[in-house]
């Protein structure tokens, strides 16, 4: 029997304000565990996604004329659809996405990274 | 002839006088005639039908108390006017003006006709004016709840505008506290931190320029000679560089002397420029110029093309809390931008305005005289000049 290696964790972080998906990509980097890329809109977020495959995705709400509800369930379609975790600054959104059942977990900007990073340990230990 | 026949048949007279005032209070200048008249038909003809329904003594006890039943189903005309006050952005104290207009003009044509006033005149007299009573409350209170409405998704708005770049902040404290090395992360980590900064002082800044103007008699302002083409240049210089990809033309007036606050004209073009490429065509150019009108007063426009502003919107646009002003772009901010330059423009004693046609484009124009006559009582009184 061959030996299979587990692949690296893929993430993408999707936020239309630069700085911000930037910024976050920039600390989840510096943890080694996993390849971040980052998507500054939702439908460049499931361009990126049809080409990287990502396992766990950090989406914003609020990226008009799109919205992250829209790119998360098109990403749910998907054959391997990641898990995603929304944010928002809104307080109206943060509402809405925790009825949405594509959000596996739902937090409120500014986000502590180390809830992120939490997320993404459980979601990696329960990795086949 | 009696107060109630003397309405129901003047009805469109009473209408035309009381658009006339409703007009002349209007803050936003764009009252679609038809709109106004329907309501003040349809609120005429309401005190007409109550004012010739019989009524007993615990009825009318009641009503005074703002306990009567309600007559219909839906929503009254007085109710429908209220909202649609709080839409266009009027102020209580000028629903209240209308009422009163309104309420002095039927008597006053009324008494022009020179009735015989008994008992059944008096007893109408008490009954009219119950019923302007009772379509004012009705009004004030769908107004309320729509002012209401308007500060809740205004505080909304603000939230959301400050939660990102504090974001930004967070990740990137976090990010220099995990870096291994400090240049890792040092340089970007920095100017994120510094750009958001700069992002939630903006957002502050507006909230206090909207304060001033609503709380303190409007913008304070330190005039001082200037010229109009150097500060127009340097804002349109600074403009290219926070928009490289966008075309933005400039046309100095070459004799644009005055006595203004400097920085504070610059604020008002700069959110012009803002506004203007936010909602423009990406591919086309934003023209800035400075002129002068056959006042000699001094003219700044900015103009875009894209889609076109219907014209009844445009008067709102210099209104706080404009309702249906959600943001609908990523970096739309507070919605403050062009009431601040309406502010600015206002204690210069100038005026901001704007139009939108096919053939011109979207402008907006900025008039100031070149110097505040200081004989001359304006809106903002004394407080805005030191």
């Amino acid at each position: 029997m061959p030996l299979t290696v587990a692949r690296r964790m893929r993430l993408l972080v999707v936020d239309d304000d630069r700085d911000y998906a930037d910024s976050l990509k920039a600390f989840l980097e510096l943890l080694d565990d996993w390849d971040t890329d980052v998507a500054y809109g939702a439908a460049e977020s499931l361009v990126r996604a049809a080409k990287d495959r990502p396992d766990a995705v950090i989406m914003d709400l609020h990226m008009p004329p799109e919205t992250g509800f829209i790119a998360a369930a098109a990403l749910k379609a998907r054959v391997a659809p990641p898990a995603i975790f929304a944010m928002s600054g809104s307080a109206d959104l943060i509402e809405r996405a925790r009825e949405d059942t594509h959000f596996s977990c739902v937090v409120m900007k500014p986000v502590d990274p180390t809830v992120i990073v939490n997320w993404l340990s459980e979601l990696s230990a329960k990795r086949p | 002839m009696r107060l109630s026949d003397f309405i129901a048949t003047n009805i469109e007279q009473l209408s035309v006088e009381y658009e006339a005032f409703a007009r002349s209070v209007n803050p936003a200048g764009n009252l679609d005639s038809n709109a106004l008249r329907d309501h003040s038909s349809q609120i005429l003809r309401t005190f007409v039908v109550d004012m010739r329904t019989p009524q007993s003594k615990l009825q009318q006890a009641e009503k005074a108390k703002g306990r009567q039943v309600r007559p219909a189903l839906g929503e009254t005309a007085a109710e429908q006017h209220g909202t649609q006050r709080a839409d266009l952005g009027f102020r209580v104290d000028q629903i209240t003006a209308e009422y009163r207009a309104l309420r002095a003009s039927v008597i006053r044509l009324w008494l022009e006709t020179r009735p015989v006033i008994g008992m059944e005149e008096a007893d109408e007299l008490i009954r009219f004016n119950e019923a302007v009573d009772q379509a004012l409350a009705e009004s004030v209170a769908r107004f309320t709840v729509a002012a209401a409405q308007d500060r809740t998704l205004f505080m909304g708005v603000l939230s959301h505008e400050l939660r990102t770049p504090l974001g930004t902040v967070v990740a990137s404290a976090h990010a220099l506290r995990k870096a291994a090395t400090l240049d890792m992360v040092l340089p970007e980590a920095i100017e994120r931190t510094l750009r958001s900064a700069a992002r939630i002082e903006n957002i502050l800044n507006d909230m206090l320029d909207f304060v001033q103007g609503e709380t303190q008699g409007g913008m304070r302002v330190h005039v001082r000679a200037a010229d109009m083409d150097t500060v127009g240049e340097r804002v349109v210089m600074d403009a290219r560089s926070r928009f490289p990809d966008r075309t933005l033309s400039w046309r100095p007036s070459g004799h644009a002397d005055g006595e203004w606050d400097e920085n504070r004209i610059a604020q008002a073009l700069a959110n012009l420029i803002n506004n203007a490429v936010k909602y423009s065509d990406h591919d086309k150019p934003v023209d800035v110029s400075v002129s002068s009108d056959a006042k000699d007063r001094i003219v700044l426009t900015v103009r875009n093309r894209g889609a076109l502003i219907p014209t009844r919107r445009i008067g709102t646009f210099f209104q706080p809390f404009v309702r249906g002003a959600v943001t609908d772009r990523a970096d739309a901010g507070l919605g403050l931008g062009l009431y601040i330059v309406k502010e600015i423009a206002t204690a210069h004693g100038g005026s901001v305005s704007a139009t939108s046609t096919v053939a011109e484009g979207t402008i907006f124009s900025l008039v100031l005289p070149r110097r505040m006559d200081p004989g001359l009582p304006s809106a903002f009184g004394n407080l805005g000049r030191h």
